[in-house]
C-alpha cells in the first residue's frame, strides 16, 4: 500500500473515531437516540473519514504549494504596492470562499447576508496585509496583538449585548479549513525566502492577525444595526425508518454542499490560473498535482461538510437538550470536557496546523504535543461555556481577562509560540466547532431555558480563546524546562579546550 | 599553531529515511555516544508519474547527518540496517563520505571510546561496497526536482531525495526594507553505482543543465559505504 495513502487514512481515522466514538457511547448509555438518526450519524462518520483524509490530501497537493508559491513570490517581488495588493485580494477572497463565513451569516438576521460577508472579508483582507507588513517591518508579534486586542475589548464596551457573543464568534469562524491551509502557507512562504534567524518566528502569526478583522468588523457592524434576536438555526430533526431513508437524506443534501464548496473553490482556483500565469512558478507535473488536488480538496470538503452537518449537527442538539432534560444537568460540564478533548483532533484545520509547526520547528514541538495541549485546552473551553449555559454568567467575565492573560503571557513566552498559540485559536475553532458544539450548546441552553443569543452563542470564541493560554502554557514549561537545563549542566562541561579550533587532516589507511 | 597532526579516516553518515526511522537512527547515535548530529527535512521522489500527480508521490524524508572515525561508522552501518531494516521498501538509505579535514574538537570528542569499538568493527566489517557508488548532487532552480527525476530516472537512477534550499548571491541577498531575500534551490540527491553514474548525470545535465531554465549543476561524491541500495524500487 502506498505509504502517502495510508498515512491519511490513519490520520484521518485517529482524529474523526475518537470523537463520534464517545457521541456513539453517550448516545447509547445515557440519552438513548432512535435508529434512525444513529444510522445518519453512523454513515456521516464513514463521510467524515473520508472526507478529512480527501482534504489532507489535497491541502497537501494544492493548497499548500499554492499559498507557499505566493508568499514566496511576493516576498520576492520587493515592491511594496503588489505585497500589500496581493495579500489584500487574498485575503478577501479566501475569507468569501469559507463555507463556514455562510453560516455564521445566516446565525445574525438582522444583518444582511452580503453586508456581513463583505464587511468580515474585507476586515480579514486588512488585516492579512497590517499581518504581511508586520512581518517585513519586524514588528514584534506580542506587540502587535496587545495593542490590536486593547482595541478589541474596549470595543466590545459599545457593542451591544447580543451582539458580543457572535462577533467574537465570527473571528474563530472565519479562519476555517479554506484559509487556514493557505494562509498558514502563505506566512511559511513568506519568511522561507529570508535568511535572518527570526525568520521561522515569523511563519506563524498570519492566522492570528487575520482573526481579529472579523471580530473588529462584526462588532463595527454591530454598533450600526440594531441586533434582533437571532435565529438560532434550530436543526431539524427528521425521522428517519429505514436505510432508504437515510440514504436519502444524504441524497437530498448533497447537491447543496457541493455547489456550495464548488463557489468557495472557484475564487481559488481562480487566482491558481492566475498565478500561474503571470510567475509560471509550477511546472507541468506540479500543475497536474495541484489540479488533482483542488478536487481532492472539493470532495473532501463536501463529504465532511455534508456529513456533519447531516449527521453531526442533530445528535449534537439532541445530546445537549436530552443530557438537560433527563436531569443530568450537572453532568452535562464532565460530559462536554470530554467531546471536546476529542473534538479538535477532528477539526480538518488542526492536522495542517499540527504538521507545519512540526515542520517549521524541525520537530522540536512535536504534533503530539500540539494535540494535547488543543485538546487540554478545548475541554476547558467547553466545560466553560456549559457552565455558562447552565449560570447565565456574561461572556466578558471569560473572554476579557482570558485574553488578557494570554497577552501578559505573550511577552514572557519563546516568540514562536505566540505564533502559533494565537494561531491555533482560529485554527481550532472550525466546522466542527460550528456544526456540532454549537447546536451542542444551543440545544442544552434552548432546554434550559436561558437566552440564546448570549449564553449559547459565544462557544467558538472560547474555543477560540483557551488555545491560546493552552499552548502558551507550553511555551512556558518548555523554557522552564530549558533554563533549569541550561543551570544544571555544570559550566565545566561548555569550557572548549584552548587548541580546538586547529584543523585535523585525515588520513586514510 | 600548526601541528596538524594525521589522524586515523574519518567519516560523515549520512542517513536519508521516513521521519520515524529517522528519529530511531538518532536514539540509536546518542546511546552509542556519537555527539554530533544534524538533520534537515527533504521529500522523496514519485516511482512514476501517475502517483505524481495523485499527490502520493513525495512523502517526507529525514536527511540525518553525523561525523564519526571510519571504524564506529562501518558498526554503526550495519547497526542502521539490522535495527531500521534499511533496504526494505518504504525505508531509506544510509551512506559514508570521506572527510579530508576537520577542527580538532571533533577528534577530541571521539578519544577514549573508540578503541574497544575497533577491535569488534574490525572483526565483522564486511560492508557491501568500497568506492563503488557515488552521491549525485544536482541543484537546481526550485520547481524542477520533477525533471531532473525524470531525466535520471530514464539513465536508470532508483530513486531520489529533494532537499529544499536557497542560494546566496550577493547582489539579491539585500531585498528592501533590510529583509535578506534569497533565490529558492532544490538539491536533489541520488545514490548510483559507477556503472550507471556517468549517465545519470549526463542526462540530467542535458535536460536540467546551465542552458535550461532550471540552471542545473551536477556533481557526484565517492562514497565509502552504502547500505538500503539493495532493493530500490
Amino acid at each position: 500500500v502506498n505509504k502517502i495513502f495510508k498515512e491519511k487514512v490513519m490520520e484521518s481515522l485517529s482524529s474523526v473515531l475518537p470523537v463520534a466514538g464517545i457521541v456513539f457511547a453517550l448516545s447509547v448509555f445515557l440519552v438513548p437516540l432512535d435508529v434512525g438518526n444513529m444510522m445518519i450519524f453512523l454513515v456521516s462518520t464513514v463521510m467524515l473519514v473520508f472526507g478529512m483524509g480527501m482534504f489532507q490530501l489535497g491541502a497537501d497537493a494544492a493548497m499548500s504549494p499554492l499559498g507557499e508559491g505566493i508568499g514566496t513570490d511576493i516576498s520576492k517581488s520587493k515592491n511594496t504596492v503588489i505585497i500589500i495588493a496581493v495579500s489584500f485580494v487574498m485575503g478577501l477572497l479566501i475569507t468569501i470562499a469559507e463555507p463556514d463565513l455562510q453560516v455564521l451569516s445566516n446565525q445574525v438576521p438582522s444583518v444582511p447576508n452580503p453586508v456581513l460577508i463583505w464587511t468580515v472579508a474585507i476586515g480579514v483582507g486588512l488585516f492579512l496585509v497590517t499581518a504581511v507588513l508586520r512581518i517585513i517591518l519586524k514588528i514584534d508579534l506580542s506587540i502587535m496583538l496587545t495593542l490590536l486586542y486593547i482595541g478589541v475589548l474596549v470595543l466590545s464596551y459599545f457593542v451591544p449585548d447580543n451582539f458580543l457573543a457572535v462577533a467574537f464568534d465570527s473571528g474563530g469562524v472565519t479562519t476555517g479549513p479554506m484559509t487556514v491551509p493557505f494562509i498558514m502557507a502563505m506566512g511559511i512562504g513568506l519568511s522561507a525566502m529570508r535568511g535572518d534567524k527570526e525568520a521561522s518566528n515569523d511563519s506563524f502569526g498570519l492566522v492570528a492577525l487575520s482573526s481579529i478583522g472579523p471580530i473588529l468588523a462584526v462588532m463595527i457592524l454591530g454598533c450600526f444595526y440594531a441586533p434582533k434576536e437571532a435565529v438560532s438555526a434550530e436543526t431539524k430533526v427528521t425521522i428517519v425508518e429505514n436505510m432508504r431513508d437515510v440514504f436519502k437524506i444524504f441524497f437530498d443534501e448533497l447537491p447543496h454542499y457541493a455547489k456550495e464548496v464548488f463557489v468557495s473553490l472557484v475564487p481559488i482556483i481562480g487566482v491558481f490560473i492566475l498565478f500561474q500565469i503571470i510567475r509560471r512558478r509550477f511546472h507541468r507535473i506540479q500543475v497536474m498535482r495541484m489540479a488533482m488536488g483542488f478536487v481532492y480538496t472539493y470532495i473532501g470538503l463536501v463529504l465532511f461538510l455534508c456529513g456533519v452537518n447531516v449527521g453531526f449537527a442533530p445528535v449534537g442538539s439532541m445530546l445537549g437538550k436530552e443530557i438537560v432534560n433527563a436531569n443530568y444537568k450537572w453532568l452535562l460540564i464532565p460530559i462536554s470536557m470530554v467531546i471536546g478533548y476529542f473534538i479538535v483532533k477532528a477539526e480538518p484545520a488542526i492536522q495542517i496546523l499540527n504538521h507545519q509547526v512540526q515542520t517549521v520547528t524541525k520537530g522540536a514541538i512535536s504534533g503530539k504535543s500540539m494535540n494535547t495541549a488543543l485538546s487540554i485546552g478545548v475541554s476547558v473551553s467547553i466545560g466553560l461555556a456549559v457552565l455558562r449555559i447552565l449560570t447565565g454568567l456574561p461572556i466578558h467575565y471569560i473572554i476579557i481577562p482570558g485574553y488578557i492573560i494570554a497577552l501578559i503571557m505573550s511577552r514572557f513566552v519563546p516568540k514562536i509560540f505566540v505564533g502559533i498559540a494565537f494561531d491555533s485559536g482560529g485554527v481550532a475553532s472550525g466546522p466542527m466547532t460550528s456544526t456540532f458544539l454549537l447546536p451542542f450548546c444551543i440545544g442544552a441552553c434552548s432546554a434550559v431555558g436561558g437566552n440564546l443569543m448570549t449564553d449559547a452563542f459565544g462557544v467558538v470564541a472560547l474555543v477560540a480563546l483557551t488555545p491560546l493560554i493552552a499552548i502558551q502554557l507550553m511555551g512556558l514549561s518548555y523554557r522552564i524546562k530549558l533554563n533549569k537545563q541550561l543551570k544544571t549542566t555544570p559550566a565545566e562541561s561548555t569550557v572548549i579546550p584552548a587548541d580546538s579550533d586547529t584543523i585535523v587532516e585525515f588520513t586514510e589507511e | 599553531m600548526n601541528n596538524n597532526e594525521k589522524q586515523q579516516p574519518f567519516r560523515i553518515l549520512i542517513s536519508i529515511t521516513t521521519p520515524k526511522l529517522a528519529d530511531k537512527a538518532a536514539e540509536m547515535f546518542i546511546l552509542d555516544n556519537i555527539p554530533l548530529q544534524y538533520e534537515c527535512v527533504g521529500r522523496g521522489t514519485a516511482p512514476n508519474e501517475m502517483i505524481d500527480v495523485l499527490g502520493l508521490g513525495s512523502p517526507e524524508k529525514v536527511v540525518l547527518l553525523s561525523f564519526m572515525p571510519k571504524s564506529v561508522s562501518d558498526n554503526m552501518l550495519k547497526k542502521l540496517k539490522k535495527e531500521l531494516k534499511l533496504g526494505t521498501v518504504n525505508s531509506g538509505i544510509a551512506f559514508t563520505l570521506p572527510i579530508k579535514g576537520a577542527t580538532s574538537l571533533i577528534v577530541k570528542m571521539f578519544e577514549g571510546f573508540n578503541q574497544d569499538e575497533e577491535k569488534t568493527a574490525e572483526r565483522k566489517v564486511n560492508l557491501v561496497s568500497d568506492n563503488n557508488y557515488y552521491l549525485i548532487a544536482a541543484v537546481v532552480n526550485q520547481g524542477y526536482s520533477e525533471s531532473v527525476m525524470e531525466a535520471a530516472r530514464e539513465a536508470g537512477a532508483g530513486g531520489g531525495t529533494v532537499v529544499p534550499s536557497r542560494s546566496i548571491v550577493n547582489e539579491k541577498a539585500i531585498g528592501f526594507w533590510g529583509t535578506t531575500i534569497q533565490d529558492e534551490k532544490e538539491i536533489i540527491l541520488i545514490v548510483s553505482d559507477d556503472e550507471k553514474r556517468l549517465d545519470i548525470m549526463q542526462a540530467i545535465s542535458s535536460k536540467c543543465g546551465m542552458h535550461s531554465e532550471a540552471k542545473g549543476l551536477i556533481a557526484a561524491l565517492p562514497l565509502d559505504n552504502v547500505i538500503g541500495i539493495d532493493r530500490e524500487d
